[in-house]
């Protein structure tokens, strides 16, 4: 998949995936590629940069937690604002989607 | 461990922040990363492959790095830092560069100066001293201001003798450098040692070599030094070589009797060659008068020769009688001469 793509709605699946919970970074990731099958091709290193965008606008929260192992990780949840930032952009998406579809589908009846 | 975390110094150096959140941001990678191994290595990946994998995923340290950057911003001083590490780098490239220049063109004036001090040792200095020995010099040994210069050919002989204990210290002296010295200025040492030692052979070379060519071209009777000197040397020769042969009759020593009875041979061979060259004007007049003596001398030292190969004694007495009596005015003639007395 076109990585530009994934690039622009990288910050729509993380507000996502963390609607429906707390996630640390890596998580995020392998539920991407889990729930896509390996769709998304996309280097895991641009996550972050994301990650601390929508945190330093107060989309997200992140904290640290130490597990029983010693490791500590940060996990992020959405904040209010966030869940607002959420709906937006879906419906964004949604807008988008069904316009480049229009656009699509008359382009096929004329190919 | 040690490539994990530089590839978080190439992602994380110069984002700008503060100290405790660029650690912070360096950790959350740092944890992401190993996640990521664990999962590999648990899919039966080897460690190393499991970090490649982990960071390829990842993406570029050049281009997460960018992206960060975008994010958080970036030091001034990082900026800075960077070009002064990219530059440290391009000179780093350049000196080692020049270095390794520098060893092989020393290693290489090395290699050709112990060929040719080898090659000088091996064929040369031999039919050096093998003309000496037959009297086709004899100023090299007669002459005291010549005969010091053999001295200059003694240390190859030295070399050539320890030539194996040479090369065994200078091995061991090199590996002891190389396993002991921790020095910053390592390459610059071993540079001076290199140069050190060219220089020391080149000295070695130049000396040996006009030791050779001052003994060859002084020492020749005919050759450079011109006049009553030549007669001279060639009379001293003469006359050591037939009191030597006087000394291997008495000690009927017949092998040192042959040997010095051709050294007489050579240096009346080279007296009368003297004849046929422009020397004549240096000697006459009485020259004319005394090469039937010379004549007559190397006659009767080629029977003497004849005498000794049948190690006839009563023969070699009598053509050594004839001998003397031809030669006696020769020999006075040139002690007048050496004396500076009117020819």
């Amino acid at each position: 998949m076109d990585t530009e793509l994934v690039k622009g709605t990288l910050s729509l699946l993380i507000l996502s995936l963390l609607s429906r919970k707390s996630m640390y970074g890596y998580e995020i990731a392998a539920t991407v590629h889990k729930d896509t099958d390996g769709a998304f091709t996309w280097r895991e290193g641009s996550l972050y940069p994301n990650l601390h965008k929508l945190e330093a606008d107060g989309l997200i929260v992140g904290e640290w937690e130490e597990k029983e192992t010693g490791r500590k990780r940060r996990y992020y949840r959405i904040t209010s604002k966030g869940r607002a930032a959420l709906r937006e952009k879906k419906q964004s998406w949604q807008e988008l989607y069904e316009a480049v579809n229009r656009i699509l589908e008359k382009t096929d009846g004329q190919a | 461990m040690d490539k994990l975390e530089q590839y978080l110094d190439q992602v994380c150096r110069g984002l700008a922040g503060s100290r405790s959140m660029r650690q912070h941001i360096r950790q959350e990678l740092r944890e992401h990363l190993r996640d990521a191994m664990a999962g590999h290595k648990a899919a039966g990946m080897s460690e190393e492959e499991a970090l490649g994998r982990a960071l390829a995923d990842f993406g570029g340290p050049a281009e997460v790095r960018s992206e960060l950057e975008a994010t958080h911003g970036q030091r001034f001083f990082a900026v800075v830092i960077d070009k002064a590490i990219e530059w440290k780098e391009r000179t780093m490239r350049a000196k080692w560069l020049w270095l390794s220049w520098a060893h092989l063109a020393f290693a290489c004036v090395i290699v050709v100066e112990i060929l040719l001090l080898t090659y000088t040792k091996i064929f040369l200095v031999p039919k050096l001293h093998k003309l000496i020995q037959d009297g086709w010099l004899p100023g090299a040994t007669t002459d005291p201001e010549l005969s010091w210069l053999l001295g200059l050919l003694a240390p190859l002989d030295w070399m050539a003798r320890y030539a194996t204990w040479i090369v065994l210290a200078a091995a061991a002296l090199w590996a002891l450098f190389e396993w002991r010295v921790r020095s910053e200025n390592k390459s610059f040492m071993r540079l001076s040692a290199l140069g050190t030692t060219a220089f020391a052979l080149l000295v070695s070379v130049v000396l040996t070599t006009m030791a050779m060519l001052l003994l060859f071209f002084l020492g020749l009777p005919g050759g450079v030094i011109l006049g009553p000197r030549v007669v001279n040397d060639l009379t001293a020769n003469i006359d050591a070589s037939v009191g030597a042969l006087e000394q291997g009759i008495a000690q009927k020593d017949w092998e040192a009797i042959q040997h010095n009875a051709k050294r007489a041979a050579h240096s009346l061979e080279t007296l009368a060659w003297l004849e046929n060259q422009q020397n004549k004007s240096v000697f006459r007049p009485k020259w004319d008068k005394l090469w039937s003596n010379v004549q007559w001398a190397k006659q009767n030292m080629d029977e003497a020769q004849q005498a000794i190969a049948a190690k006839d004694a009563n023969r070699l007495g009598a053509a050594l009688d004839q001998f003397r009596q031809a030669y006696a005015p020769v020999r006075r003639w040139a002690t007048r001469v050496q004396e500076g007395e009117p020819e």
